[in-house]
């Protein structure tokens, strides 16, 4: 059997082997089919075609041999399409590693070929004569199966009815359909009576009559049988998919001629248009395919929901800028002029550059919206629901301030305690320098008394001559006075230290100040005998309740330092007045003064103000007079400048501290 | 007739000391205070004195540190620190500040009475000697 037969048989009976098997499917006897052929195979062991090799039955035509069917093989990704054009008498023929063998699929009756086969296999460069009779066979056997399984009728009608191809018969000059088939209705949607009353044209997505008819126009000269383009079909829900259009022009006798359009949608094509329908459904975002004049191609479902329109109002086809006017018109993207919004966005859009950018709906969803130009013009648009990854990143800030937060807070905390550590061992090294110094004064204070009565003493034993009268009075009243002096330094010592401990409790009696303050006055002149006290004392309170001892100790205090704080100014002002529930004393001098920075530091036990260097002292007296002073409910204030005196002034509780220490006692301390 | 000046604040200790002087014959003249001493010593130019340290106005060891600066003329001028401050330090700083001798309260008097009576006789060795009038 000459090859070359088979190669150029007419599509039409290409198609019809094709149809064959096709209607074999629906019928579901394909399967039969193929594993009757199948078993055939697998049968002629010699062949080698067994483990490798891939059955390719399918039509020559314009376009080569297109896949019908076949056995996976691990070598080979199918679809093929081979070029009729290398197919030759010669077997094998190459194909890269591979080789196939085309048989014709010839009916055993009267010859006639009703497809063919072409098989694939890893097999010697060339094939013996015998396996090349047993591959006629084969394709003999192959026919033999497909006839009595559903045989072709060669019927024209027939053959459009069993195509798995869409077919439409038309009227080459109103272009209205007089047929359709099966096909052609269950692809598009339509029913056939509905497809005969459109055009092929009106079928087509982007493509007027007019266009249509340019296609045709090599068939009106006659000159060629048929043509060939590639258009895309608008199903009726909107979607749109991709053909390959054939149309041939049929003589049709009496009649005139008929044109019928083949719209194959490829095995391959529909396939792989299956799986992106399927693929774009599959993707949780929303994806839009727009093409170069911003219409809608394809799009997914989720596309619909997450843009908030209705799908049956936008199918494949609408324009980008109609679904933006709904939106804008909707005020989902704010407000403003909607026809602005909208050619803003579609401008964009129809750059052919890709963009992105986030938007937050109306309702509170947030998008992140991509636009990828796609490289024949036209752009994919990518709609993701962000709202939890925004919720989410929001959190995550929130969080990472919070921690921020914390750790600033535990920072400064830290930095506080380590700045009140600092504080305090400045403090602590101030004390210590304090009391050092305090122990040299308080030596030096000791020594002083100690070396009038030792002094003294001396002089009693020296003295050339006798002792006079005077000179023994004069000397005893040095010694009296030395010694009052070292008891009232030891009293303060010692006082300074029960407060220090905290053992201090008051003795609280119902007192007079005033005459309490008069002693006071009193004990100091003789001491000081070149200062001079004047005290105005009668508007004080009768009676007080205090610790006599310790408040006449106060006073003591306060008339030393006005005296020795003020050697050059010899008058000491001593106050006495009521100001409701309280009794204020206070004490004015005309001394050295005190800075106004060593204000808040002078009841500091051990603390010196400057303006006190050169005059003894030990820095315990003035905190010892604020502390009783405390313990007694009442307050000091001092008012003072450096070279101007420094007044004094305490407030006592008439009625006592709100909790005496201890019960108060019966007896009347007499002053 | 020796001049001695007693600088020193608290009175009473000053009175002991100057009756000491004035019973040995000596010419007392008498200062409160550092400042009041320096007054006096410029202007009275004594043969000793003798000074506390811890006073009003003007300390003692400021007073000799004023005088040995200022006034070189006084070098030679024998100065005794009679003070309450008896550490060690104060007795370093004071000496080094040339003071002839650091002595401390309570005051022994045989004891501040031999250091006079020392420096007396060197004094009048040296007018003898005719170094000095």
């Amino acid at each position: 059997m000459p090859n070359k037969t088979w190669i150029n048989l007419p599509p039409w009976a290409l198609l019809a082997s094709r149809d064959i098997l096709r209607a074999a499917t629906a019928n579901r006897r394909l399967g039969d089919i193929l594993s009757e052929i199948t078993d055939v195979i697998t049968g002629i062991a010699d062949l080698d075609l067994a483990s490798q090799a891939a059955l390719y039955l399918g039509e020559c035509g314009q376009e080569g041999h297109r896949l019908i069917y076949h056995r996976q093989s691990e070598d080979f990704s199918f679809p093929l399409v081979i070029d009729p054009e290398n197919i030759s008498d010669s077997f094998p023929q190459g194909w890269g590693r591979m080789s196939f063998y085309p048989v014709p699929l010839a009916a055993e009756q009267d010859g006639r070929i009703i497809g063919s086969a072409l098989f694939f296999g890893r097999t010697a460069k060339r094939m013996s004569a015998q396996k090349q009779s047993i591959l006629q066979l084969l394709g003999q056997e192959i026919a033999r199966i497909i006839i009595n399984r559903g045989g072709p009728s060669g019927n024209l009608i027939d053959l459009v009815e069993l195509s798995t191809d869409e077919i439409y018969i038309f009227d080459p000059l109103s272009l209205s359909i007089i047929r359709a088939n099966q096909t052609a209705s269950i692809r598009t949607g339509h029913s056939i009576e509905a497809l005969t009353r459109l055009t092929p044209a009106q079928l087509k997505v982007d493509m007027g009559e007019e266009t249509y008819r340019r296609h045709l126009a090599p068939l009106l000269t006659g000159n060629c049988n048929s043509v060939c383009f590639d258009a895309r079909h608008r199903r009726r829900n909107g979607t749109v998919y991709p053909v390959k259009v054939q149309v041939w022009r049929i003589r049709g006798g009496e009649d005139g001629d008929f044109y019928a359009e083949l719209a194959i949608t490829t095995a391959d094509q529909r396939k792989a248009f299956g799986l992106l329908e399927q693929v774009f459904d599959a993707i949780p975002g929303g994806i839009g395919v727009f093409d170069k004049r911003s219409r809608l191609l394809m799009a997914n479902r989720r596309l619909y929901d997450l843009m908030n329109i209705p799908p049956e109002q936008f199918p494949p086809g609408s324009r980008f800028e109609d679904i933006l006017r709904y939106n804008a018109t909707r005020g989902e993207y704010g407000d403003g002029n909607v026809e602005a919004m909208v050619r803003e966005r579609v401008e964009q859009a129809e750059l052919g550059l890709p963009y992105s950018f986030e938007r937050e709906r109306a309702s509170g969803k947030v998008l992140a919206v991509r636009s990828e130009p796609l490289s024949g013009g036209g752009y994919v648009l990518s709609y993701t629901d962000i709202t939890l990854r925004k919720r989410a990143e929001k959190e995550l800030i929130r969080n990472r301030d919070e921690l921020e937060a914390t750790v600033r807070q535990r920072t400064a905390e830290i930095a506080a305690q380590a700045a009140a550590l600092e504080e305090a061992l400045k403090q602590e090294k101030t004390i210590n320098a304090m009391q050092r110094q305090f122990v040299a004064m308080t030596s030096h204070e000791f020594r002083t008394p100690l070396a009038i009565i030792d002094g003294a003493a001396q002089r009693l034993m020296r003295k050339k001559g006798g002792i006079e009268a005077d000179f023994l009075v004069d000397k005893t009243h040095q010694i009296r006075a030395a010694v009052m002096r070292m008891v009232d330094l030891m009293e303060s010592i010692l006082s300074a230290g029960r407060i220090d401990t905290g053992r201090m409790e008051l003795t609280l009696v119902d007192c007079s100040l005033k005459k309490l303050i008069e002693q006071a006055i009193h004990r100091q002149r003789m001491f000081s005998q070149n200062h001079r006290f004047q005290g105005f004392l009668e508007d004080l309170p009768d009676v007080i309740r205090c610790d006599a001892l310790a408040i006449s100790q106060v006073v003591t205090n306060l008339l030393g330092n006005a005296v020795k704080y003020a050697p050059r100014a010899p008058d000491v002002t001593i106050r006495g007045w009521r100001e409701g529930d309280f009794a204020m004393i206070s004490v004015q001098d005309q001394g050295v003064g005190i800075d106004a920075d060593d204000i808040p530091k002078l009841f500091q036990p051990y603390f010196r103000a400057r303006t006190s260097t050169g005059i003894a002292g030990t820095g315990i007296g003035l905190s010892l007079v604020k502390q009783v002073v405390t313990l007694h409910g009442g307050d000091i204030a001092l008012e003072s400048r450096r070279g101007h005196g420094s007044t004094f002034t305490i407030r006592l509780p008439i009625a006592g501290p709100v909790m005496p220490s201890i019960e108060p006692q019966l007896e009347e301390t007499a002053f | 007739m020796i001049t001695v000046l007693c600088v020193e604040d608290e009175k009473d200790v000053r009175e002991l000391i100057v009756e000491e002087l004035e019973e040995a014959g000596m010419h007392v003249l008498q200062a409160e205070n550092g400042k009041e001493g320096l007054e006096t010593i410029l202007e009275q130019r004594p043969d000793i004195v003798i000074s506390d340290i811890t006073m009003p106005e003007m300390d003692g060891i400021s007073m000799l540190g004023e005088l040995q600066i200022n006034y070189p003329q006084f070098s030679n001028m024998p100065f005794i620190f009679l003070t309450a401050l008896a550490d060690r330090e104060k007795m370093i700083e004071g000496l080094g500040a040339g003071a002839e001798s650091y002595l401390t309260k309570p005051i022994d008097f045989d004891v501040l009475m031999a250091k006079i009576h020392g420096l007396v006789v060197r004094i009048e060795n040296r007018v003898a000697a005719g170094l000095e009038f």
